[in-house]
């Protein structure tokens, strides 16, 4: 084995040794795992309260919510399109699951109408790019303000609180000292990552992605592949929503505001492609854990909320820069 | 030799631009069918209506004895018609196997990639093809002739009545080319039918029965080979001899 190429990938012309293209395929998750690292290591000598249980458990509550839309929106990019409409989807389920429950609806029916309510979302985003030929762009942005809007309508811009203590406590429980909102990631990673790598599906997405007139022509159902996505993605958005609205007690339009753009620098820091066909899902997991964790140690060094916001930025900038420098070296 | 294909009066128009009018050709059982033109000629939409991309603006597909209406690729493939595209229509970033086996992939307990199986297979129509291209391999680091042979390989996973091949030596290695034109005489042999679309007169004289022209959405030539010179094709395709 040629450890040189482990390093540099194949010379210009050879095709590489599948072993050495699996070695760096790993090489690039764990680059971002070592990032995660450097950077726990350094805020717990910069803060001594950064490495406690209590602050850990902490930063993977904060991360456990971006990570699962960051899932969803990976799946999407991974078709060469975009989802913005998932912080206004997570505030609209959030006020859905909250007027259900002040209405006296079962916990369970809550959750499944909230969760159908968002597949109806993305199947309208999907209907929209693949029968109204809109840019996925331009569909999502008018979800953002759409759903936005709708949450809006039906609060009355007012925040819905009095939600039952069966529901809240999910979201505060924990079990074998993992949040249980950790093991709602986990609950998703493992369908997603079957879907992705061992389903005709998931090969399908990726071919989406890849060259999608190509898949046509071969038969892959594209319309289906795309519905599949955009109803995914929101199906989680959804499943955040409802988590949020446990977790803070309330149903709020502005719950999840902003955070589609956390869920896309999540999703490409942690090594997903916007053009399409490469991504997977421990990328945007270890993504949203270095955003969660840079918000939390900025708190606990007492940085200006401002400076968060521009530090994430340049980590955004700084990854994908470094990784488009390794791609144009190769 | 039985009729495998026939097309008859195909018309196929995008808005006001007519690319096919009045077009007729059948072929035979184990038949090899040159298909040339010059760009614009109408060849490769020609070739996308009979694989079920366009449906015709009008007019009638026999296929084995019965007519059809392919509405997808699927429909066509179902009933027997293989085709490799002119752009490969390879997913760079899959791997040969899954390129191979796009849409038609091997399951094991019902829903999971039977990934192993789909990379043996995969391997033994390589091997087949003389292709040092490898299953596992990602597509976006082949050669030009490693890609035509993917792409080929493709046509490999049923057994095909007819194939349709689009400029398959336009994008390989000189050396490369006898090997395709190979196998297409294998493909003959199999009786299994040939529709060749190419550029290079070279390939058409050598492995072809018939030769048809199209001109701007027409056909203007349909004789056997031994039937027609070079120099004569030449002057249909540019249009310097109205129709033979």
């Amino acid at each position: 084995m040629n450890f040189l190429e482990i390093i540099t990938g194949p010379k210009e012309g050879n095709v590489a040794d599948p072993r050495i293209a699996k070695i760096r395929k790993n090489l690039n998750n764990l680059g971002v795992f070592f990032l995660v690292a450097i950077i726990w290591i350094t805020l717990s000598i910069a803060s001594p309260h950064f490495g406690t249980q209590s602050n850990i458990t902490n930063v993977m509550r904060q991360s456990s919510l971006w990570s699962i839309i960051a899932i969803g929106q990976t799946v999407v990019l991974i078709t060469a399109g975009i989802d913005l409409s998932i912080g206004s989807v997570v505030g609209l389920a959030s006020c859905i699951v909250a007027i259900m429950l002040n209405k006296g609806y079962p916990i369970s029916v809550s959750i499944i109408v909230t969760c159908l309510s968002g597949l109806g979302v993305g199947a309208i985003h999907a209907f929209g790019i693949t029968k109204g030929k809109l840019p996925p762009f331009i569909m999502t942005l008018a979800g953002l303000t759409t759903w936005f809007g709708v949450a809006l309508l039906l609060t009355g811009a007012m925040p819905i609180g009095n939600l039952p203590a069966d529901f809240k406590a999910f979201s505060r429980g924990s079990v074998i000292g993992i949040p249980n909102l950790f093991w709602c990631v986990i609950g998703v990673m493992i369908p997603t990552y079957i879907i992705l790598n061992h389903t005709r599906l998931g090969n399908h997405l990726y071919a989406v992605g890849s060259n999608r007139s190509g898949a046509e022509l071969n038969a892959v159902p594209v319309t289906r592949t795309i519905f599949f996505a955009y109803m995914y993605s929101s199906l989680l958005a959804s499943i955040v929503g409802i988590l949020v609205a446990a977790r803070l007690s309330l149903g709020i339009a502005s719950n999840g505001f902003t955070w589609e753009l956390q869920a896309v620098a999540s999703s490409v820091i942690g090594g997903t492609s916007l053009f399409g066909a490469v991504g997977g899902v421990f990328g945007p997991v270890l993504g949203a854990t270095i955003l969660s964790t840079i918000n939390n140690g900025a708190n606990l060094l007492n940085f200006h909320p401002y400076w968060q916001r521009i530090l994430t930025g340049v980590i955004i900038v700084a990854v994908v820069f470094f990784d488009q420098l390794k791609n144009r070296t190769k | 030799m039985s009729e495998i294909l026939n097309l008859s009066k195909i018309y196929k128009s995008f808005g006001a631009v007519q690319a096919l009018i009045d077009f007729n050709v059948s072929i035979k059982e184990g038949e090899i069918v040159g298909l040339m033109g010059d760009n614009g000629a109408g060849k490769s939409t020609l070739l996308k209506v009979v694989a079920g991309n366009f449906l015709p603006t009008s007019g009638n597909i026999n296929f084995t004895g019965n007519d059809v209406v392919f509405n997808n690729p699927n429909d066509a493939r179902k009933s027997g018609i293989e085709v490799v595209y002119q752009d490969l229509a390879l997913c760079e970033h899959l791997t040969a196997a899954k390129n191979i086996y796009l849409s038609r992939e091997l399951k094991k307990y019902g829903f999971l990639l039977d990934h192993k199986k789909m990379n043996n297979g995969s391997q033994e129509i390589l091997d087949q093809l003389n292709s040092s291209a490898r299953p596992d391999d990602l597509v976006a680091g082949m050669s030009g002739g490693q890609r035509q042979a993917i792409a080929i390989a493709r046509t490999r996973l049923s057994e095909p009545k007819i194939v349709l091949m689009d400029e398959p030596t336009a994008a390989v290695s000189v050396a490369q080319v006898p090997v395709i034109l190979k196998y297409i005489r294998n493909l003959q042999k199999q009786n299994i039918a040939v529709l060749l679309i190419s550029h290079r007169l070279p390939d058409i004289m050598e492995v072809c029965d018939r030769i048809v022209v199209m001109r701007l959405g027409e056909k203007v030539c349909d004789k056997k080979k031994i039937d027609c010179t070079p120099e004569e094709l030449t002057g249909l395709i540019t249009g310097a001899i109205k129709s033979a």
